[in-house]
């Protein structure tokens, strides 16, 4: 281990190793202070309390961070890092971009964190919406609605649910709700499994 | 004494001023206020009646989501509606592309890069921020827009005298941003042309990179072998042709200054003629079997020295050099949770944070190998979204374990849901050097999205940094607060720093080798 590898070497570079930064000024610009406080805590990767640190006055940026869209040049992760800050607000402006995201989000993606949301805030308030994506196209939106529900049954009744999803859809929702309470359970398996091989040494 | 030998091949070569493997695409996205009826058919599709329609209700709509809503109720176009239409009152922006003006960046040579954006009247981008990842220290160059630019619809950047880039690749991360505080994000690499205007640059080729831009000698059974990338940068107006034959030399110190260890020829094959303003690209890998000179220095862990010398048809010569040496290194499976669930570009967008994250290791001088597993859709149950601490452990200790070998487990699932900020967990610090049990290995969440042409996609940097911090916390890695290190708990595509006393913790892992 002795003659392994100087760490900190770095390879000589024409003209040095630095260049001069110039930065602007962002005097009056107010909204990039609090989106670089606001992006500092939605980006936390393994804190499940991160979103403690989050303010009153933080939650414009945190609407405006789930609106920004992958495909105009956002941070995917941010995004659905801000949906899921929605809904530990549960607020009426938070739930109703919630609302909107999960119906009218541009992708499965979009939506389907929207609805893993809302099931989070425990109200079957919003158990029609996501019962609409329990037959969305894609698995993901699907799998999330199925999560949906069931993360409802922590603050309600399974029955409290099947109940209002017989009054929202009758029994035809009342039987999908049901399957997805049970697809959504996971079952220990009782050894362990292997996974499959593509290739061998990418 | 046995001698080594030399393999190679040449590359095909990405455009110039899209260079790197990471590189956004243009997009296609448009302001609505700048649309015709037909223009905005064009970019939604659909009968021209219904975009005429579409576009006097979307002109009157406040809330881009709403308005979409209102506009349609066709799934499909009022999904392409808000993925490729800035509304009236849309506080959101795109950068459509980057490019450098008036031809490639040249070498020790002010440049401009032209960044192009569509963007709200009301709401006007007003600060443009460019970050630029080349050979030395990162630094970043920002410009104040006046609406004259946030009207064109384009600002270009200005790098001055103390700004000058050497020859070789150069990332420009550029961010736009509004008075709202919303942003758009471009990465473009381009490649730096010799303004003197011919030379060639070597860099590490493929998995026998180490990230200190030396070239890593990799044991295979009883020989080492060493990949070096070659590629050739042309400033000139006119292609430049080469002799296909190189002449090649390993030295024990500097070059020319230290002991001559082996040295050798090798051919291309055919010839080789480097276009105007372009780059040409190929590899060389040297075999030392047991009893080379290049073995016998790799297996006492010396650094060795690599010249490349190419001549031109001319007569001229252009050479360069970089330093060879092992490494440590440990293996990872990368295994896709749902494994219906991604698409062929997901799959290799996957592959492509697999190898940003090694990247990312490797300049800290540590690798890895990867295999890529996946788990089918019908058997992976409620894992293919993780929604407690319970369920991952669970997950763990069902899939990581045989056949897997003594690999770092890393599953991509399809979401993380169990509160707060959440995108990766790992099971413990360090973690084990066996598999079963509820903490042998790592998720992260595979951070999908869909891009403005409707493709699936993966955030390759991003996933990539993600990967890289959990597994940083499997070998031992503890949370920092460094700006820029890759171990910070919010770290985001541009943190990848470790500093040596990390390096120190991560190979003292049982699951880390000498390669």
């Amino acid at each position: 281990m002795a003659k392994q590898p100087d760490a900190g070497r770095r390879p000589q570079v024409p003209g040095g190793r630095v260049r001069a930064s110039r930065i602007a000024d962002r005097g009056d610009l107010p909204a990039l202070d609090a989106r670089e406080r606001v992006l500092a805590i939605l980006r936390t990767h393994d804190d499940p309390d991160a979103f403690d640190r989050l303010v009153a006055g933080d939650l414009p940026m945190v609407q405006l961070l789930a609106l920004e869209s992958a495909a105009f040049g956002a941070e995917p992760a941010v995004r659905y890092s801000a949906i899921a800050a929605l809904g530990q607000r549960a607020a009426a402006p938070e739930l109703n971009l919630l609302t909107d995201l999960a119906r009218f989000g541009e992708d499965f993606y979009v939506r389907g964190h929207a609805v893993l949301a809302l099931g989070r805030t425990g109200s079957y308030a919003h158990l029609a919406v996501i019962a609409a994506s329990l037959d969305a196209e894609d698995s993901f939106e699907r799998g999330a609605a199925a999560k949906a529900v069931a993360a409802l049954t922590r603050h309600a009744s399974s029955d409290a649910i099947m109940a209002h999803a017989m009054a929202i859809g009758g029994t035809e929702l009342g039987r999908r709700v049901e399957t997805a309470l049970r697809e959504s359970a996971t079952t220990r398996a009782d050894s362990p499994r292997q996974t499959s091989a593509e290739q061998k040494r990418a | 004494m046995v001698d080594s030998s030399a393999q190679c091949r040449a590359v095909p070569q990405r455009p110039i001023s899209r260079f790197g493997l990471l590189d956004d695409s243009p997009r296609q996205v448009a302001t609505l206020a700048g649309l015709d009826p037909a223009a905005l058919r064009k970019q939604v599709g659909g009968r021209l009646s219904a975009a005429t329609k579409l576009a006097d209700q979307l002109r009157v709509a406040a809330e881009p989501v709403i308005g979409s809503a209102l506009a349609s109720s066709v799934p499909a176009v009022r999904e392409r509606l808000l993925r490729t239409l800035i509304h009236p009152a849309d506080r959101r922006l795109a950068i459509l592309d980057v490019t450098p003006v008036n031809g490639p960046v040249m070498s020790d040579r002010p440049f401009d890069l032209r960044v192009v954006f569509a963007a709200a009247a009301l709401v006007p981008p007003r600060l443009v921020s460019v970050r630029v990842d080349w050979a030395g220290e990162s630094f970043v160059n920002e410009l104040r827009l006046d609406a004259a630019a946030a009207q064109a619809g384009q600002v270009d950047v200005h790098f001055d005298e103390e700004q000058t880039l050497p020859v070789g690749a150069a990332t420009f991360t550029v961010t736009l941003f509004n008075a709202a505080g919303s942003a758009s994000t471009f990465v473009t690499t381009s490649g730096v042309l010799p303004s003197n205007p011919f030379s060639m640059l070597l860099g590490p080729h493929q998995d026998f990179v180490t990230g200190s831009w030396s070239a890593r000698a990799v044991r295979h059974g009883d020989a080492y072998d060493t990949g070096i990338a070659v590629t050739l940068f042309n400033g000139n107006p006119t292609a430049v042709p080469v002799r296909s034959d190189f002449h090649w030399a390993f030295w024990d110190g500097g070059v020319g200054g230290g002991s001559l260890v082996e040295q050798g020829t090798g051919s291309f094959g055919g010839p080789i003629s480097v276009p105007a303003a372009a780059s040409w690209g190929g590899w060389v890998t040297f075999h030392s079997p047991s009893g080379s000179g290049i073995f016998n220095k790799f297996n006492s862990r010396e650094d060795l020295a690599v010249e490349i010398r190419m001549t031109r048809v001319d007569g001229g010569q252009v050479s360069a050099t970089i330093t060879a040496r092992t490494m440590f290194r440990f293996g990872v499976n990368i295994t896709r949770v749902a494994n219906e669930d991604f698409t062929a570009t997901e799959r290799s967008d996957l592959t492509a944070a697999a190898q940003r994250c090694r990247a990312i290791y490797e300049r800290r001088d540590l690798t890895f190998d990867f295999d890529t597993r996946w788990i089918a859709q019908h058997d992976v149950g409620g894992y293919e979204i993780i929604n407690s601490f319970g369920e991952f452990h669970d997950l763990l200790s069902d899939w990581s374990g045989p056949g897997s070998n003594n690999n770092i487990d890393a599953f991509v699932v399809q979401g993380i849901d169990v509160g707060g900020g959440v995108d990766g967990i790992d099971g413990s610090i360090p973690g084990p050097t066996s598999h079963g049990g509820g903490d042998s290995g790592v998720i992260a969440s595979k951070t999908g999205y869909i891009d403005s042409t409707g493709a699936r996609r993966l955030h390759a940097n991003y996933l990539g940094m993600l990967i890289g911090h959990e597994l940083g916390h499997y070998l031992g890695l503890e949370h920092v607060s460094t700006a820029g290190d890759l171990m910070l708990p919010n770290s985001g595509e541009n943190d990848i720093n470790l500093d040596y006393g990390q390096y120190r913790t991560m190979i003292r892992h049982g699951w880390v080798r000498i390669s």
